[in-house]
């Protein structure tokens, strides 16, 4: 009797371990980036996230009104501002028509079609953030209904937040710069004066600081506080000159071989409403 | 049975919409679906089957909609939701004690969470992460279960609807 009682447990005790090891491979499976929502999902998520987004729209209003209210006040300020900057636009229109030209004649010359750095342009609004804390996403109201596909960057207009991960028909899962994901090293470069850049990796976000860590620099080569960076457009994820933000520590490693680079982001990521889908038009 | 299903379906919405309007670095984190569990045990009493099948399709529905993934939170809600009968054999419904139940199950919660996705590779096993996103759900959730839990009661109260104290 007694032993078979210890065969049993031992049965029960194998039958949990192998229940355990598939859910733990069905959890590693279903969090892959790289896993496509299936139809079932897709159709929970949209309906679910549709009655999210009708009522998020009355609240959002009255939040842009409060946060219009609150930045009456800094509009003179603003205005001074901008008129500076618009006397200098026409000259800039100028340089910038003829940019175009001598690329789309450098283009033909080189029989290129389109390049990464091509793209259009989807505004889309957040509709929530990171609920399980540990996921570093959000998820916006723009799906594959609007031509929205795997891998596109996401911006704000003060620089790249990530890139979509996951697409239902009518909205898609953002996974922000933030996450210390090791297998979303970003190719990047830092500008160092008019024409010379200094490329990078970013590997990862410090939390503590607020900052991006970008490493392979070699050392001799001189890098100042505020410096701008921006994606190179190289690994075909992210468009060339998408600004990530600017440079605010320097270090070597512990070889003096190789200089860190920490860089702050001018997006908070704390607070994103709405953002912008750059629709890659085609890769070459 | 009703009022439990509407418990429920509010809390998993506001979870969507307060997350949004709350910086990301606040210590106002909502976890509202997850301790609505502890506001709908003491109507499901006589029911602990049907309370099980709540918490496990409410967790398909939060791994679907909110975390994209598959069954990580339906098993998670099943654990909370068998933790939350053992404590009520123990422990009777009062704000007090709700408000403690509550602290508890953000605890569980979190750090059956985070060590599932340390196991799995998504994450890195650094304990100031699981530390600060603890400290950072507890007060919003256990006000949100105290307000829950009261609402409910004066419902209870004037419906005449079965739950236990």
């Amino acid at each position: 009797m007694y032993k078979r009682r210890k065969i049993e447990r031992r049965y029960v005790v194998i039958i949990i371990l192998v229940v355990a090891t598939l859910l733990l491979g069905l959890f590693s499976y279903s969090i892959n980036d790289n896993r496509k929502l299936n139809i079932i999902e897709k159709s929970i998520k949209d309906a679910g996230l549709i009655i999210n987004k009708t009522i998020n729209v009355p609240i959002n209003f009255v939040k842009d009104k409060i946060d219009e209210a609150k930045s009456k006040h800094k509009i003179y300020e603003k205005y001074k501002k901008l008129s500076k900057k618009y006397e200098k636009v026409e000259l800039m229109e100028a340089k910038y028509q003829e940019s175009l030209k001598e690329i789309k004649e450098l283009k033909e010359t080189l029989e290129l079609n389109k390049t990464l750095s091509e793209s259009s342009y989807l505004n889309a609004s957040v509709i929530n953030r990171d609920i399980g804390d540990f996921y570093d996403t959000m998820t916006i109201d723009k799906g594959s209904k609007n031509g929205v596909k795997k891998d596109m960057a996401v911006i704000t207009n003060k620089g790249l937040i990530g890139r979509i991960i996951k697409v239902s028909n009518f909205n898609s899962v953002v996974k922000l710069l933030t996450d210390n994901d090791s297998n979303s090293k970003i190719s990047v470069k830092i500008k160092v004066n008019e024409n010379d850049y200094v490329y990078g990796l970013l590997v990862g976000y410090k939390e503590k600081n607020k900052t991006f860590i970008i490493e392979g620099i070699a050392e001799n080569t001189e890098i100042k506080k505020g410096y701008e960076v921006t994606t190179t457009g190289l690994g075909n994820t992210f468009p060339s000159g998408i600004l990530i933000g600017k440079v605010k520590k320097v270090s070597t490693d512990n070889f003096d071989l190789a200089k860190t680079v920490e860089v702050e982001s001018l997006v908070n990521f704390d607070n994103i409403t709405y953002v912008t889908i750059l629709k890659r038009n085609m890769e070459k | 049975m009703k009022i439990s299903i509407i418990t429920i379906i509010v809390s998993f919405i506001l979870d969507g919409i307060i997350s949004n309007f709350i910086s990301l670095d606040s210590y106002l984190k909502p976890l509202f679906t997850v301790v609505s569990l502890i506001i709908i045990y003491p109507f499901l009493h006589n029911k602990q089957n049907e309370y099980l099948k709540i918490a496990f399709i409410t967790g398909i529905l939060y791994d679907i909609i909110y975390t994209n993934t598959i069954f990580l939170n339906a098993i998670i809600f099943i654990l909370l939701a068998f933790t939350i009968i053992k404590i009520n054999v123990f422990i009777t419904n009062n704000f007090i004690n709700v408000g403690f139940i509550s602290l508890f199950i953000v605890i569980i919660y979190k750090i059956v969470n985070f060590f599932i996705l340390v196991i799995i590779g998504y994450l890195n096993l650094n304990f100031n992460v699981l530390l600060n996103s603890i400290i950072k759900s507890l007060l919003l959730n256990i006000l949100y279960t105290v307000v829950a839990y009261f609402i409910t009661d004066k419902i209870a109260r004037k419906n005449n609807i079965y739950k236990i104290d």
